[in-house]
């Protein structure tokens, strides 16, 4: 049986899948790239150091801060620059409301649709227009995070190397405190949305990598390096050197390996590595579901990107009342261009990020490396289609691909950060 | 009342613009509602809407075989067809690679090319025919929803030929091109509140060279400051280059 979809609806980016099963047994089950190669890291290479972050922040129209923030914070590295305590908390507040507005879109309008009869979100928002309010209510929250430090929510403009091109108000702090106080309890709701939903029992053991913070008691920082589940802990040195990038033929997606196997690199990794660590109301959310740890099922990643949103809208609070004692002024870092290299790793939205340059005496970038979370988890997310895919072979064809589509979504790929 | 039958369409890109659509939040569900939104990815399930559309909004460029064939299929059954961005309007950050060899562009990113199509990047209109464009990397969201608004009610929206610089100063912004940065505002087409200059980061041009304004005025200024080599590189980034050098022969 010849399994096709064209197009998948839903999320970020071109793809489709190609499922083919031949008595029982499982030949071809992956999701295919149909998007164009835009070559990204070739067109950076020969241009100026500043042009980096606004060039790289358009790999993504959802997750953009990431983009600017890993490519500044690697090129910092390659000046020697250590970026001030205030631009460190106000990048981190950038990337917090990043992952609740992208956690949000997807979590409503992406995944959870899948479970509903009429599936659209525009129809949900008309069947219960006052829960889809909240919900876009939590989404604005984390974009207004991100306009406030970053002058817009798509494509900042105010991040760059050695600080800010404009320094963010004061003033700002305690917008960010009151809507966050203000939008935590809708938060809540979201996690018994989707604990409502009839969510598949599956399987396939895994294993999870995450980005652990320096420091012992955050869940998510500037600073820290890679951990797995399975004892393996990578700087960013080790990390590019051990998973392994392969472009299969003809496609232009990357695909991504740690010693010839798929990993998760996503909320569900992030909760598997840092659970511990997570804020209070996060901590007792995610007590209330009963879950058990380790969980091997790919379909709670979109449960576990709702503890997070109340995660982050806690930190973005705790965030900015640590900035209220900085007056936020000189809080940029002066530097001189010189040749170097830098790396960066950061936890994007959809799992861990990679970027890395090489800059030459005049501030020109001769060497551009950018690994994304989708090359990573696109692996992953094959592998459980594989094995999936004989368990949905019973339904009819518009079942069994509603089915196919839910463990796609699950994953949140973003196929415009894959191809880059 | 009459509701366009509207669909939102997306070829190679960021889809940042479709972003700043879903940024519109409740208002999105106004717009849905009033033009009829048949076919949106993003908010949309998995429903087939098949064509003729009243309008068709389309971002990004074409680069694959099927962004080709399917531009051309929207516009056979589109009466108006809007490209909505830089990419679709001028080309966008894709147009980087037009500046320089492409075919050592993708060596640099793949090691084995063969089946990957690398087009040179043309703003749609080189392409098909394009009724109107909403422009900038991203579009300005509330200009969107004015001109989806002004169709809507069966009006032909416009977009006012000002600068950067006549909204910059309305802001009270100090002014870069005083400080010597090399600031696109003076010839780039207005409508995004300069929102960049506003923030302290100098205009690149991405809603498009003003109409009718040549570089020249703008080499004129930085003469001295920045050679004309530098400031033109910074027009490549969202593929005004050609268009700016188009302008200098006026």
């Amino acid at each position: 049986m010849k399994i096709q979809i064209d197009h998948i609806a839903k999320i970020e980016g071109h793809a489709g899948f190609v499922g083919h099963i031949v008595k029982g047994k499982v030949k071809k089950a992956q999701v295919e790239v149909e998007e164009g190669a835009r070559l990204i890291e070739s067109l950076l290479v020969g241009r100026s150091y500043e042009d980096v972050p606004v060039i790289t922040s358009r790999i993504c129209g959802i997750c953009p801060v990431i983009h600017g923030i890993t490519s500044i914070k690697a090129l910092e590295q390659a000046f020697d620059i250590t970026p001030t305590r205030e631009t460190v908390i106000l990048r981190e507040l950038m990337m917090a409301g990043q992952i609740i507005q992208s956690h949000v879109l997807h979590i409503f309008f992406l995944s959870a649709t899948d479970y509903f009869k009429n599936r659209d979100g525009l129809d949900i928002a008309d069947e219960k227009p006052e829960f889809v309010k909240k919900v876009l209510r939590i989404r604005d929250f984390g974009n207004n995070v991100i306009k406030l430090i970053g002058g817009r929510t798509i494509h900042p403009m105010t991040p760059k190397v050695g600080g800010w091109h404009k320094i963010p108000s004061k003033s700002i702090l305690s917008q960010i405190e009151d809507e966050g106080k203000n939008v935590l309890p809708y938060s809540k709701l979201l996690v018994d949305f989707i604990l409502s939903l009839d969510i598949p029992d599956f399987q396939r053991k895994t294993e999870y990598i995450a980005h652990k913070p320096k420091e012992k008691d955050s869940y998510s920082s500037y600073y820290g390096e890679m951990h797995s589940s399975e004892s393996w802990i990578a700087d960013e040195k080790k990390f590019r050197n051990e998973i392994k990038e392969q472009q299969v033929n003809g496609t232009v997606a990357k695909l991504a390996k740690r010693d010839g196997h798929s990993y998760a690199t996503d909320a569900l990794a992030r909760l598997h590595i840092n659970k511990k660590n997570l804020n209070p109301n996060a901590k007792r959310a995610l007590k209330s579901t009963g879950l058990e740890f380790p969980l091997y099922n790919p379909f709670y990643n979109t449960l576990a990107q709702t503890i997070e949103v109340i995660h982050y809208i806690e930190e973005c609070r705790k965030l900015a009342s640590e900035l209220e004692n900085s007056n936020m002024k000189n809080i940029n870092t002066t530097f001189n261009v010189k040749k170097g290299f830098g790396s960066a790793l950061l936890e994007a939205p959809r799992g861990v990020l990679y970027h890395s340059y090489d800059i030459n005496k005049k501030g020109i970038v001769t060497r551009a490396d950018v690994m994304t979370p989708t090359a990573q988890l696109l692996v992953n997310l094959n592998d459980d289609l594989k094995i999936y895919l004989p368990r949905i072979e019973k339904y009819n064809k518009e079942r069994r691909e509603l089915e196919i589509l839910k463990l796609i979504h699950s994953y949140d790929p973003c196929i415009s950060c894959s191809t880059h | 009342m009459y509701k366009p039958k509207t669909a939102i369409i997306s070829l190679t890109c960021c889809e940042g613009c479709q972003t700043a659509i879903l940024d519109l939040g409740e208002r999105l569900l106004d717009i849905a509602d009033k033009l009829n939104l048949k076919h949106f990815r993003l908010a949309s399930g998995t429903k087939k809407f098949p064509g003729p559309y009243d309008i068709a909004i389309v971002e990004g460029c074409p680069i694959t075989k099927d962004d080709f064939k399917r531009l051309k299929e929207i516009r056979k059954q589109s009466k108006v067809l809007i490209a909505l961005g830089s990419c679709a309007h001028l080309g966008g950050v894709a147009e980087i690679k037009n500046y320089g060899d492409k075919n050592e562009k993708i060596k640099y990113v793949y090691k084995n090319i063969e089946g990957i199509n690398n087009p040179d990047i043309t703003p749609l209109s080189d392409v098909i025919k394009v009724d109107a464009f909403i422009p900038g990397c991203p579009i300005n969201n509330e200009e969107f929803y004015r001109i989806v608004m002004e169709y809507a009610e069966g009006k032909t929206p416009y977009i006012a030929q000002r600068p950067v610089c006549y909204e910059c100063q309305l802001r009270e912004n100090k002014c870069l091109l005083q400080e010597g940065k090399p600031c696109f505002g003076p010839v780039t087409l207005g409508g995004c509140g300069a929102i960049c200059t506003s923030n302290g980061f100098i205009c690149e041009a991405c809603r498009g060279p003003l109409e009718g304004t040549s570089i020249k005025k703008l080499q004129e200024i930085m003469k001295g400051k920045m050679d004309k080599k530098d400031l033109m590189k910074i027009a490549e980034i969202y593929g005004v280059k050609k268009e700016f050098e188009e302008s200098e022969e006026k």
